[in-house]
């Protein structure tokens, strides 16, 4: 682990509390072919990306993804890196840098991908069946539209009580979810400036949730504001500042619109020129040999990190 | 100062569009206006600083009071900006649909590829061949479906306004429209306008069509219906997109806008000086 933390403060000598402070690679093991994974964050903010790029170094293959209810360009960029087997989300989209995430389009539109479509409803429905370990939770919303068609998972029936239509919307439980806080303790009690987005959503469904934070604070910090915390009893949470880059994380920095634009012009251009591997170069220049986060944030510059600071302005 | 238009430049297409939007909205409504859409968002920001101190506007997903402020915080987006300061009820995502719907959102936008004659329209994309579902693949439909079965009014907004966007039929539908919420027993209105870059539509009381409301400045009836793809309702008089006043171009400009991302039109369209249509 590349990043220095100091051992937890305690007061007694006889405390026994278990630090799960950890680097990266401690996702490798929970990684396998296939899995379900889900990844936190909300379009162009909170992603927990020191995660995704151990994931995609790690060469998994075949994953369900599942993206936030308004997933971004973290989904596209690890479909980009030849991850991923289907996207589970209700939208995929950069908002002001691509209106439809652009490898996710291209990708759905060759077949290298399936979309397992959804509404929002539908999709928090998913995971609070996954999260209750039922077999389904019914939804009105998406009858009388193509959602069924076009997701034959979703079923229609009639509910038992009064006959009236309804669908039925089968669980979805990730193997591992990636989150982002923007602190926490070394015990793994993780807090949010923001809102949090909907990935409480992904923690109360998953198996195993791993969260990375910009800082470790102690323990007294984090009960001081108890309220700001979303995450606890999690497997490990590994300290990563500037963590979300390029992505903004709400309540310290922006997102890096360079670094979104230049990605996503590189898609643009490798289709226009019929050029997968292009964008799979790209990903590897940037995201996968990138180094560990230390040396990722040195190529991005001090200059520019420091200028993400400024969140009244975005660029 | 007079009340003059100011016109360096000229009001723009989103300008006008955003003004229009900001008189659909009344004091103590809350529309979340979802990602996209930055125009309308503009729209209920400035309805919120000129006359409505009881909406709510969302920044950074978070329900936020903006008066006090000079001008408005980033908007253009719906996850970034910062409400730090401003944020009386941080919204957690994952419930937001389980709150009643009639009492938490009075109105709300959504977009589309396509939209046929009943206002259904598609977020997921064109048609494609046999193993292949989309030849173009859509974002997604968000949370337009529920949203859309549920309020009470709904507003689609349409980038687009060419006859392979307003068709007979959608490839996908995934919002229903005028019609199609009785039959599965959801209590939502319907939508009250659809608005495009060349017109305001709405849809005809008894048989739920779209019918043409009103034209934009330098826009022609025959424009609109040379645009469309299936057969608009057309009623007898059709009045011109109210300008904006000189008060709300400038309040915009001055306090939502500041940045001026709708003054230099990011939605395709003409300005109102040289009045070209289409």
């Amino acid at each position: 682990m590349s990043i220095r933390v100091s051992p937890p403060i305690v007061r007694r000598t006889s405390e026994r509390r278990t630090s799960i402070v950890a680097g990266p690679d401690v996702i490798r093991p929970l990684l396998f072919d296939g899995m379900t994974l889900a990844v936190g964050g909300f379009v162009n903010s909170a992603h927990p990306m020191v995660l995704v790029r151990e994931v995609i170094r790690s060469g998994v293959t075949d994953l369900r993804l599942v993206g936030a209810a308004m997933s971004g360009l973290e989904i596209d960029m690890l479909i980009a890196a030849g991850c991923v087997r289907e996207v589970v989300s209700s939208f995929v989209s950069g908002e002001v840098y691509s209106p439809i995430a652009p490898m996710f389009r291209w990708a759905a539109e060759t077949g290298e991908i399936r979309v397992w479509d959804c509404d929002e409803m539908q999709y928090y429905q998913a995971l609070r069946a996954g999260a209750m370990q039922l077999p389904f939770l019914p939804v009105r919303s998406g009858l009388g539209t193509s959602l069924p068609e076009v997701n034959p998972d979703l079923v229609p029936f009639a509910d038992p009580l009064t006959g009236a239509p309804l669908l039925a919307v089968p669980a979805v439980t990730p193997d591992l979810a990636l989150l982002h806080g923007d602190r926490g303790d070394a015990y793994g009690n993780v807090q949010v400036l923001g809102t949090g987005f909907g990935d409480r959503a992904m923690f109360r469904a998953a198996r195993v949730a791993i969260a990375q934070v910009d800082r470790i604070v102690t323990s007294e910090a984090v009960r001081a504001e108890a309220g700001r915390t979303q995450y606890n009893r999690i497997a490990a949470v590994v300290p990563a500042p500037f963590g979300c880059h390029p992505f903004g994380s709400p309540g310290q920095h922006r997102e890096d619109g360079d670094f979104l634009r230049r990605y996503v012009s590189t898609v643009r251009s490798a289709r226009e020129r019929d050029d997968r591997a292009a964008v799979s170069a790209w990903i590897d220049e940037h995201l996968r040999d990138s180094g560990d986060h230390l040396e990722y944030l040195e190529r991005i510059g001090v200059r520019r990190l420091v200028g993400l600071l400024d969140t009244a302005e975005p660029a | 100062m007079t009340g003059e238009l100011p016109t360096d430049p000229p009001c723009s297409l989103p300008e006008l569009l955003a003004v229009f939007f900001s008189y659909e909205v009344q004091d103590g409504e809350h529309i979340p206006v979802g990602g996209g859409l930055h125009i309308p968002r503009a729209g209920y920001i400035l309805a919120h600083f000129r006359d409505c101190p009881n909406t709510t506007p969302l920044v950074a997903q978070s329900w936020c009071y903006l008066r006090g402020l000079d001008r408005a915080p980033w908007f253009y987006t719906v996850s970034d900006g910062d409400a730090t300061g401003l944020v009386e009820r941080a919204q957690q995502h994952e419930v937001v649909l389980d709150h009643r719907l009639d009492r938490y959102a009075d109105a709300f936008v959504i977009g589309g590829l396509q939209i046929d004659p009943w206002g259904n329209t598609n977020l997921l994309g064109l048609r494609g061949e046999e193993d292949r579902p989309f030849r173009l693949r859509g974002a997604g439909p968000v949370a337009a479906p529920t949203m859309s079965d549920h309020v009470s009014r709904f507003y689609i907004w349409m980038t687009r306004h060419e006859p392979r966007v307003f068709v007979e039929r959608c490839d996908y539908v995934s919002a229903l429209g005028s019609r199609g919420r009785a039959e599965i027993g959801v209590p939502g209105g319907g939508p009250r306008y659809c608005i495009s870059p060349l017109a305001v539509m709405d849809f005809e009381e008894d048989s739920g069509r779209m019918r043409l409301h009103s034209v934009h400045p330098g826009v022609t009836v025959d424009d609109v219906v040379a645009a469309t793809g299936f057969e608009l309702a057309i009623p007898d008089r059709v009045p011109e997109t109210p300008s904006p006043s000189a008060e709300d171009l400038r309040l915009l400009r001055e306090r939502v806008d500041w940045r001026g991302a709708l003054r230099h039109g990011s939605v395709s369209g003409p300005t109102l000086v040289d009045g070209a249509g289409g």
